[in-house]
């Protein structure tokens, strides 16, 4: 009886499920969106092939757990390129004394809520304009068209390029980024550091 | 085209939530009340069905009514339900009567907060949901008369009173830091004071960091915390005082990595019931809170078992401008067939809640609870 029941109320659930998604406003999936629902955040950017030293550094950073969570997160994740362009103060980033200052890092990666790159690419043109979105480290992301391209910023210090294809999973988005989004003056600092070494 | 969507939302929702019962309920009579209650006192009895409210919604649902749109009926009004469990939904500042056939259809879809019964379940829990406004008038009557079903379980109305009570934080403030207050440790940690003999700053040349030498709370995530003159090591961040230090904090992959037991001296907010359940902790003892950050710990030993949550600490309050830096929709993928944003109500996520802001005003019209 119940599951007859059950049944009958999929019958009815089903299309009008499909009928409201068909109504619905809500933004749409571009086609460079690969769908892993059933994956965490953390599984695909384990599974992921250019993100493995990302994925190191959410373990060493004792973050993955957060990705795998309940917590819905969406994390714009460098590439592996990304982390080799950071040169000597990627590898010191990595070292377990410096690990606080990695989770820092990371934290300003990652924003709250399931974001896909439709949805940024839909806000640019609600706003006719860069768009923001905090972090969960406390600092802000902006947004920005260039061309086809999507730019992204960290407290106003442009970092990276949107690059490949985002991965949607069950609890959150991963969007692959070209560069780290380092503090300001970073840059300058490390290559003061290599001056001075130099010499 | 709206139309279409707010029936087959509501048929799919009221399927959805038989399902989730497997058992109807009936006849939850609230009674009417006068502005400026909470949406929390009506309508309890009857079958779990998500409900929103905005801003000043009162007044009921006739589920029969037809959809047209109207705005500025105020009043109370009852609900009359029949068939199955439904939806009510209502927009901001619209104020429908009920019992009225001839009711517009914004005024049908402003119905009083449902507060659903029965036992929760994993598979109910998608399809429960309550959108709290606590500036919103609960006017009103409901009737809820659910086809086919058996009727009404005084205990498990109270049962999700009970819950959704939970719930509630005051004042219609959501998300937020709980009252956890950034500070400094005076003094010097542990470690340092033993190491460095009377609590000395370490010398600059170990300084080796990745970011330069200047070393600020907010490179560590850290909100809240006076700018100053400040150094790391060995997982704590220093504040000098002339020759001095003056404090420290623990960091989240230092003194508070997974391992290490949850220092006596940090400071550790609890959490609303709602965080606890929706970030799956169990009790105030498995945890502790700080710094936006969620930890597990061992409830014997503190040891930090994990990292449980990341929050923004931003808080939403009913009526108040939403918080910066929430430009892009991002909702949950579970939920964003359900808040979508429109151009009369756009939804977002943040720390456990969805929240639905005007796109004109940018105020913050309701939370929306994932749990019940």
């Amino acid at each position: 009886m119940f599951n007859r029941t059950l049944r009958s109320l999929a019958l009815v659930t089903l299309p009008a499920g499909l009928a409201l998604a068909a109504c619905s406003t809500e933004p749409t999936e571009g086609p460079a969106m690969e769908s892993t629902v059933r994956d965490t955040v953390a599984q695909a950017i384990a599974s992921a092939g250019n993100l493995s030293k990302l994925s190191s550094a959410l373990t060493d950073a004792q973050l993955a757990e957060v990705l795998d969570g309940s917590g819905s997160y969406t994390i714009f994740a460098p590439t592996d390129d990304a982390f080799d362009a950071l040169g000597e103060s990627g590898r010191l980033l990595l070292e377990i004394e410096q690990r606080p200052l990695l989770v820092g890092l990371l934290r300003e990666h990652i924003v709250p809520g399931h974001i896909t790159p439709d949805a940024i690419r839909q806000a640019l043109d609600t706003e006719d304009g860069p768009v923001t979105m905090t972090t969960m480290g406390g600092g802000s992301l902006t947004f920005a068209s260039e061309g086809n391209t999507i730019t992204v910023s960290r407290d106003g210090v442009k970092g990276a390029n949107l690059s490949g294809e985002a991965m949607e999973a069950g609890n959150g988005v991963v969007v692959p980024i070209d560069a780290a989004l380092v503090p300001e003056g970073t840059a300058n600092a490390a290559a003061s550091e290599e001056t001075a070494a130099a010499q | 085209m709206r139309i279409l969507t707010t029936s087959v939302a509501i048929l799919a929702l009221a399927a959805t939530g038989a399902i989730a019962q497997g058992q109807g309920n009936g006849n939850g009579n609230g009674a009417g009340q006068g502005n400026g209650q909470s949406n929390r006192g009506n309508d309890r009895g009857g079958p779990p069905a998500a409900a929103q409210g905005g801003p000043d919604a009162n007044g009921n649902a006739r589920r029969d009514a037809p959809p047209v749109a109207s705005q500025g009926n105020r009043g109370n009004g009852n609900a009359n339900r029949g068939g199955p469990p439904a939806r009510a939904e209502r927009g901001p500042a619209e104020r429908g009567n009920g019992n009225n056939a001839n009711a517009p259809a914004r005024t049908a879809d402003h119905g009083n907060i449902d507060r659903g019964n029965g036992q929760r379940s994993g598979m109910d829990r998608g399809a429960q949901r309550i959108e709290r406004d606590l500036r919103g008038n609960g006017n009103g009557n409901a009737n809820r008369n659910a086809a086919g079903v058996r009727g009404n379980s005084g205990n498990e109305a109270r049962f999700g009173d009970r819950i959704a009570d939970r719930y509630v934080q005051p004042d219609g403030r959501y998300g937020g830091s709980f009252g956890y207050s950034p500070s400094l440790i005076n003094g010097c940690p542990p470690g340092l004071a033993k190491k460095n003999n009377g609590c000395q700053p370490p010398g600059l040349a170990r300084q080796r960091a990745p970011y330069g030498s200047t070393y600020q709370p907010s490179l560590f995530g850290l909100s809240g915390y006076d700018r100053g003159n400040y150094f790391y090591d060995d997982g704590y961040l220093l504040r000098r005082s002339g020759s001095n230090i003056a404090g420290y904090i623990p960091l989240l992959g230092g003194a508070l990595a997974v391992g290490n037991q949850w220092p006596n001296s940090y400071g550790s907010n609890s959490l609303p019931d709602y965080y606890v359940d929706y970030y799956g902790l169990g009790g105030p003892q498995n945890y502790r809170y700080a710094d936006d950050v969620i930890y597990r710990v061992d409830p014997t030993t503190s040891a930090i078992q994990s990292i449980a949550a990341l929050l923004t600490g931003d808080q939403f309050t009913v009526g108040q401008p939403m918080p910066r830096g929430y430009d892009v929709y991002n909702v949950p993928n579970a939920y964003r067939e359900q808040y979508y944003d429109t151009p009369e109500a756009n939804y977002r996520y943040s720390d456990g809640y969805v929240y639905r802001v005007d796109p004109q005003t940018q105020l913050v019209a309701a939370a929306i609870d994932l749990l019940t």
